[in-house]
């Protein structure tokens, strides 16, 4: 009786054992809660929400299998009921359990973005000179003898007048911080760039000798004798000797936009419509009326517009505003529906020397397809005649706009 | 009409026919063939050959019936009005390994009897509904029914018959790939798991192998086992294009979908190409940074590159080819860039020539190292329209340069070899 029981024992451990190494080494042959997810998978994809919570609330409840697992269904089920802050929660349940790095990620990615949504939108900054009473602005008009210097990380900044120098510095880090950040999708800007602001257009065209005709604005990015020179040049007046206003919201941005993509670009070309299309997405506010001649020149030729676009030349352009306006408008379009990981790498496979439409599907790692231009094209077509008509409703109701 | 067929049939049956003679020699050998006598020697044709031996060495002639002649007696025998007499005929002929004979017999019984189940199956007919159809054709609607959803009919009727029937041994591997997406498909997701292990085993072992089969079929495996409740958690939108290029009816929205839904699928298996483009991108890189100090290592860099981007393209197809035709264009630079330097050696020894006054023997020697040059430079071109070829249209300058080039050079080496040859 001993020995038979000694048996058992022997044999009880033996079976532990091999179930023990079954469930370490062998793969999971069988998940219990199976049925159930694809039932609330279903009910998600179907857009019943509420049940699909509810079923996955109950498999991650389950006492005897819990399938941690189903939070990431929970939580898309509120999120898209428009319920972020408890979508962020069962996120973070998610991403307790997640054993892979992509789903980790994915989770940290949609509780930011759920929080986004969870509080009320920041009001967007106006441009700076809105934020200036008329006394401020007058000051900033005012032109002194001497030359004052203000410097701040990025930008060292001369101008005939302390005050104006003392925001430009500001401004320029705020410019500087938003296209790297937020148009380059994390570029970044370790360099010193010189900025002077010079009293009026006659002396800004004597020093910034680079600078257009027209221009108010312009940058130089040199590199002699090893020594790189990056400075942007600037005008404090308008014609009619008043604060140009234009220099802080519109050319300081613009023009450092410039500096900035010539450091990512480098000797690479860099495509003149991306070039200006987002020196212009960087200025402080958009102008309208870029965005109302886009929507009424690109309607019904899209396609041949964008040929036209990824190749021109700065010399080959035949009516400047009507591609300065595509080439925003195609910009402020792409930069809108690419995430910032998409953006960052089509500028990166642009700048290696990609067509546009090849850089584009590789930044969404698709196949190429020869069709891809023309669902481009149409795609841009209904967002710019979208956006106009936007536009146009605002106007008919507000003739200011 | 079953009968002038029939007559066909034998005509071609008769002319193949051969003996199948047995010759017992006195040493115990046996050898199986057509024996013919002449004079003293014996002789056997066998399928390696004729062989002879003398009269003395023969213990005795068996004469046999060979299963064609075997055949054309049986066929003298049997009802040609009876399908079932003929099926049963192609069903001997069949086993005795007289396909051709076989699938005659099998057509002629379809004539008499077109519903004869057994003559359709000896056919490798699968019937589907109420219609019996050939392997090609079932399986085109067997993956119609795939997309229509019929599971059942698909994992109980049709795919055990197509697999019961695949001619060949690519056709039995797309029957099983069909299993797996039917159970797949039909949430069978432990099973489907092991249908693409196994799939993807079969397919890396076929002659040849199967490779982007093998790995596609292992990927969604390695996802089935890594998600085995059928749940995988989109990152993004699928298709990545549709938030760009507006969106469509057919789009799976990021968060957890079924892997039951083939977008879902295809949506886990552009990730994991994702992450081999990815790894090749970062291989390419660094192939680019050695390929002027160490080429070599630099080479080694490029093929595990290409690896990456073959199992991506494996998985989606495509979705990797710019990145195969920018190693292609990388390599063709490098090559272009020896051709270059001996191009320019070629050049620096032809300007020498006729300059000072040499004899015979070191014209020669100079003569035989131009055309050394001219070689290493027509490998390196030879090299480059290779690499070329294989995407003419993307790559359409190099191998234009390349073949130009090529020809130029044939030009020039055959003077050098005419001077050469007049020397000597």
């Amino acid at each position: 009786m001993a020995g038979n029981r000694r048996y058992i024992a022997v044999l009880a451990v033996l079976v532990g054992a091999a179930s023990l190494g079954a469930a370490i080494l062998g793969p999971p042959s069988y998940c219990p809660t199976v049925e159930q997810v694809q039932q609330a998978l279903d009910d998600l994809r179907d857009g019943r929400y509420a049940q699909a919570e509810r079923e996955a609330l109950a498999i991650t409840a389950n006492t005897e299998e819990p399938n941690p697992r189903a939070w990431a269904i929970v939580a898309a089920a509120r999120q898209r009921n428009r319920r972020y802050a408890l979508a962020a929660s069962a996120y973070r349940q998610f991403l307790a359990e997640a054993d892979c790095p992509d789903s980790r990620e994915f989770a940290i990615e949609q509780i930011r973005s759920c929080e986004a949504q969870a509080h009320p939108r920041p009001v967007p900054v106006a441009a700076p000179s809105k934020r200036l009473s008329g006394r401020q602005l007058a000051e900033l008009a005012e032109v002194d003898e001497r030359t004052c210097a203000e410097s701040s990380e990025h930008f060292i900044v001369r101008a005939n007048n302390a005050r104006l120098a003392r925001l430009v510095a500001v401004e320029a880090e705020v410019a500087l911080d938003r296209i790297c950040r937020v148009i380059l999708a994390g570029q970044e800007y370790p360099h010193s760039v010189a900025i002077n602001v010079w009293p009026d257009a006659r002396s800004f065209h004597a020093n910034a000798r680079e600078a257009a005709e027209w221009a108010g604005g312009g940058f130089t990015y040199s590199c002699e004798n090893g020594l790189i020179t990056r400075q942007i040049d600037l005008t404090q007046r308008d014609a009619n000797g008043r604060f140009a206003a234009v220099m802080l919201d519109r050319v300081l941005p613009h023009e450092m936009c410039h500096l900035v993509l010539k450091e990512l670009f480098g000797d690479a070309a860099c495509p003149l419509f991306l070039n200006e299309g987002l020196a212009m997405m960087a200025e402080f506010e958009p102008e309208n009326s870029r965005i109302r001649l886009a929507g009424r020149t690109v309607a019904g030729k899209a396609s041949r517009k964008l040929k036209d676009l990824f190749v021109a030349r700065r010399y080959s352009i035949d009516e400047p505003l009507v591609f300065y306006a595509e080439s925003y408008s195609f910009m402020e379009f792409l930069h809108g529906r690419l995430s910032p990981a998409q953006f960052r790498d089509f500028l990166l496979n642009v700048q290696a020397g990609c067509t546009v439409t090849d850089a584009l599907q590789r930044s969404l790692y698709v196949p190429a397809d020869d069709s891809f231009l023309a669902d481009l094209a149409g795609a841009w077509e209904d967002h710019a005649i979208e956006q106009t008509q936007f536009l146009e409703a605002l106007a008919s109701r507000d003739p200011k706009r | 009409m079953v009968r002038a067929a029939l007559s066909g049939c034998l005509v071609a049956i008769l002319a193949t026919a051969a003996a199948a003679d047995k010759l017992v020699l006195t040493d115990g050998r046996v050898f199986t063939g057509t024996v013919s006598v002449e004079s003293d020697t014996v002789q056997i044709a066998v399928p390696y050959g004729t062989l002879r031996f003398d009269k003395t060495m023969v213990e005795r002639i068996e004469l046999m019936d060979t299963p064609e002649q075997e055949f054309r007696k049986k066929l003298a025998d049997t009802d040609l009005d009876d399908p079932n007499a003929l099926f049963g005929l192609a069903q001997w002929a069949g086993q005795k390994k007289l396909t051709r004979q076989a699938t005659d017999l099998y057509n002629l019984t379809l004539k008499l009897a077109p519903g004869h189940a057994g003559a359709h199956k000896g056919l490798g007919h699968i019937l589907i509904g109420k219609t019996w159809q050939p392997f090609e054709a079932a399986l085109a609607q067997a993956r119609g029914k795939l997309e229509a959803g019929s599971y059942e009919v698909l994992l109980e009727d049709i795919i055990p018959a197509l697999k019961q029937a695949a001619p060949t041994r690519a056709d039995s591997l797309e029957v099983t790939d069909l299993l797996g997406h039917a159970q797949l498909r039909s949430r069978q997701f432990i099973r489907a798991e092991a249908t693409f292990t196994e799939l993807a085993e079969l397919a890396r072992k076929s002659e040849p192998p199967a490779v982007d089969l093998a790995v596609r079929a292992g990927a969604i495996a390695e996802i089935l086992h890594a998600n085995s409740d059928g749940m995988y958690v989109l990152k993004e939108t699928y298709p990545p294009s549709s938030v760009l290029l507006g969106a469509t009816d057919s789009q799976v929205m990021p968060g957890p979908a079924s892997l039951a839904r083939p977008l879902a699928l295809e949506a886990a298996l552009r990730d994991e190409a994702k992450t081999e483009i990815e790894a090749g991108r970062e291989l390419l890189e660094e192939a680019q940074k050695l390929s002027a100090t160490e080429p070599d290592l630099g080479n080694i860099k490029y093929a595990l590159a290409d690896q990456a981007f073959q199992r991506a393209d494996a998985m989606i197809p495509h979705i990797a080819r710019a990145h195969r035709v920018d190693i292609a264009r990388r390599k063709i630079a490098g090559l272009r860039k020896d051709a270059d330097a001996d191009a320019k050696d070629f050049d620096d020894q032809m300007a020498k020539l006729g300059v000072k006054d040499m004899p015979p023997s070191a014209y020669s020697t100079m003569i035989l190292r131009m055309i050394h040059h001219l070689d290493s430079t027509r490998e390196d071109l030879r090299r480059i329209v290779e690499l070329a070829q294989v995407y003419p249209k993307d790559l359409v300058l190099e191998l234009k340069w390349a073949e130009l080039d090529l020809t130029r050079i044939e030009n020039m080496r055959k003077i050098l070899v005419t001077e050469l040859d007049g020397r000597k």
